[in-house]
């Protein structure tokens, strides 16, 4: 017990093991204890390039690097932008349906107003574009009382990011 | 031992060490100890089979499987429902899901029964969540008994929720203990985590096609026995079907192939599962630097945390891809992990069937409080503690479409066809045969233990007491459908 203790009492002064050790394990697939261009690039799927993570340039993906490449990869970033990135401009009029998503839009950004990051919300330009050229009054009314909302909140309406 | 789970170990003795003096200290002075702070972490739609201390051999969760062997690990760990809002609402009140409000994705809390926060608030507890929106944005109403309720706009992540509950965290002033909620969609759809996460446990990258549907918010569950159902306005209607029939599933194969449908190969299927495994790794790893974080702050050792799911996911099994179409195993099998204060129990697993209803009077109990009248769950500390170990329970749930379920040690019984909170339920579940399309039961359930199981069903849905829910948002459900709930009307 007395030695259980003192060595309990030694690991506790030492630093805590990584958290992400394990991913570095896995990417590691040659075994040789680095992270390479070839190794990081097989589960990279259009990320960042190697040179970029690489931040020491030692050609090794190492713990601190990895860490910065979790931590500043938004995941929800991510995925909107992979969602898109194969998809035809939109071509299509104004439809039923693209009023309807407006109007999901609408009242998803009513119901977080108050509580969530409207500015952080990444939204995506072509549906951005389709929904500014929605011109129903009951939408066009809805929109216009959430957008002096956002105003009187002082927070930027998330539907004019990125219009002219 | 590897070395983590080597410094957990010795954390909790070095911990349980440390903690006679101030019980001794206390003794002698005559006071109560202050009750512990409590960490409640939800990592949604993670399957229980996936972490490595449920025994999946391929390592996808260093964190979790370290932190299990300071824990107390329950095995056969059930949610009440297979989606998130009705997960969450059941958790933080300890009822069903059908006592609480309607039984469909736009549910929302209304103002009773209490929830843990509000009962921990009554104690004197902080109170704070990190969420990733969705379901647990605040129309779904499950922020009450909450000081601070931060969420993401989106289906967010841990990557969005522990920074800042450690901001929150860091804004507490005072000696009390605290009740912090976090919450992460990492292992829901939109399985394609950013480098080196994303494609970390996958073969081969994926083609193009088969990329949109792993980025898509919505596109797991339009997977139906490999067809894969691209979203489109009225792309499939049936009628919410019970999407097991064989008639249904000749429908909607139909129906697939004329809305242009492709057939998942057995390859794609794979990567599938392989990228949800990268999903989930990112969750560990999320995980282990909020452990990472907390123990830097000294809020650890003395914590109460708990580590579970809402639900889990099924990756084809049943030809069903998602977690809202049944009540299988795979949707409902979630992981329970309880990391009582000062390492009490570490590493203990119990092997008795329990609920997330269970998790509220833990909570309390441990807290010191007295739980709400009419709650269903128990407290799990007499199976942590190894003392006098319950009979072996039944755990109920409620499916999102028309289903609900009993799991006995030796299987389950489903029946489906009627919603949960159905007045006709009763009469159905009764008159119904039990060798019909209706009850889906494990091939080792014996016929007698059937019929005992649906008797079980009979007594326990007439012990529920509905409480007064929000009505439902019609806005809301519209919303919901793009983030995956295509069948809410």
């Amino acid at each position: 017990m007395k030695t259980a203790l003192m060595l309990a009492l030694l690991l506790s002064c030492s630093p805590a093991p990584d958290p992400l050790a394990g991913a570095r394990a896995a990417l590691d697939s040659d075994g040789d204890g680095r992270v390479g261009p070839q190794e990081y690039r097989r589960a990279a799927l259009r990320g960042p390039r190697f040179s970029e993570v690489d931040l020491d340039g030692d050609g090794d993906l190492g713990p601190r690097e990895l860490s910065a490449l979790v931590r500043s990869q938004d995941p929800m970033r991510y995925a909107f932008e992979r969602s898109r990135s194969d998809r035809p401009p939109p071509q299509d009029p104004v439809t039923d349906q693209a009023r309807r998503h407006l109007r999901d839009l609408l009242g998803f950004l009513q119901a977080e107003l108050a509580a969530a990051a409207p500015g952080a919300l990444p939204l995506d330009p072509d549906l951005l574009a389709r929904a500014r050229r929605v011109d129903d009054p009951e939408t066009v009314q809805v929109l216009e009382q959430l957008r002096a909302g956002y105003a009187q909140a002082g927070l930027p309406f998330p539907l004019d990011q990125g219009s002219k | 031992m590897g070395t983590r789970q080597c410094y957990s170990a010795c954390q909790a003795m070095l911990t349980q060490a440390r903690h006679l003096l101030p019980l001794l200290a206390l003794g002698c002075a005559g006071r109560d100890p202050q009750p512990p702070s409590v960490v409640l972490v939800s990592l949604d739609t993670l399957r229980a089979d996936r972490l490595g201390a449920y025994g999946d051999p391929d390592g996808l969760t260093p964190n979790l499987d370290a932190f299990a062997q300071g824990a107390v690990l329950f095995e056969r760990a059930w949610a009440q429902a297979n989606s998130t809002n009705l997960s969450h609402a059941s958790l933080f009140t300890s009822r069903y899901p059908s006592e609480l409000g309607a039984m469909d994705t736009t549910m929302a809390l209304g103002t009773q029964p209490a929830t843990l926060a509000e009962v921990l608030g009554h104690y004197g507890y902080q109170r704070g969540a990190s969420v990733a929106g969705g379901h647990l944005r605040p129309a779904h109403g499950l922020q009450r008994g909450f000081q601070s309720w931060q969420t993401t706009p989106e289906l967010g992540s841990l990557f969005h929720t522990v920074p800042r509950a450690l901001e929150w965290l860091d804004g507490l002033s005072g000696g009390e203990p605290f009740f912090l909620f976090v919450h992460g969609y990492d292992s829901h759809v939109r399985y394609l985590k950013p480098p080196p996460y994303g494609l970390l446990r996958a073969e081969d990258p994926p083609t193009p096609e088969l990329e949109r549907l792993l980025v898509a918010p919505a596109e797991t569950d339009r997977i139906l026995d490999g067809w894969y159902l691209p979203a489109g306005e009225g792309a499939l209607d049936l009628g919410r079907p019970r999407v097991w029939d064989a008639q249904a599933r000749a429908s909607l194969a139909e129906q697939a192939r004329a809305a242009g449908a492709f057939r998942l190969d057995e390859d794609q299927q794979e990567q599938v599962a392989a990228v949800y495994d990268g999903a989930v790794s990112y969750a560990d790893a999320w995980f282990g630097l909020l452990v990472e974080e907390l123990e830097q702050r000294d809020l650890w050792e003395d914590s109460l945390v708990i580590v579970l799911s809402d639900h889990g996911e099924s990756l084809g099994e049943g030809g069903l891809y998602g977690h809202i179409l049944r009540l299988g195993d795979v949707e409902l099998a979630v992981p329970l992990l309880v990391k009582l204060p000062a390492g009490e129990q570490a590493g203990r697993r119990v092997s008795q069937p329990v609920a997330l209803l269970d998790v509220l009077p833990t909570a309390l109990e441990l807290a010191g409080a007295s739980p709400p009248a009419g709650i269903h769950g128990r407290s799990l500390l007499e199976l942590a503690r190894g003392e006098e170990p319950r009979a072996a329970g039944l755990v109920f749930s409620e499916g999102l479409y028309r289903a609900v379920s009993v799991r006995a040690p030796e299987g389950r019984l489903v029946f489906s066809g009627v919603a949960a909170d159905s007045p006709w339920l009763v009469d159905l579940l009764s008159a119904t045969p039990l060798d019909g399309p209706a009850f889906e039961a494990d091939p080792g359930l014996a016929p007698e233990r059937a019929r005992q199981l649906r008797g079980s069903l009979l007594e326990w849905r007439a012990r529920l007491r509905p409480t007064e829910g929000e009505a439902a948002d019609p806005e809301l459900g519209r919303s919901l459908r793009e983030h995956g709930y295509w069948e809410v009307q």
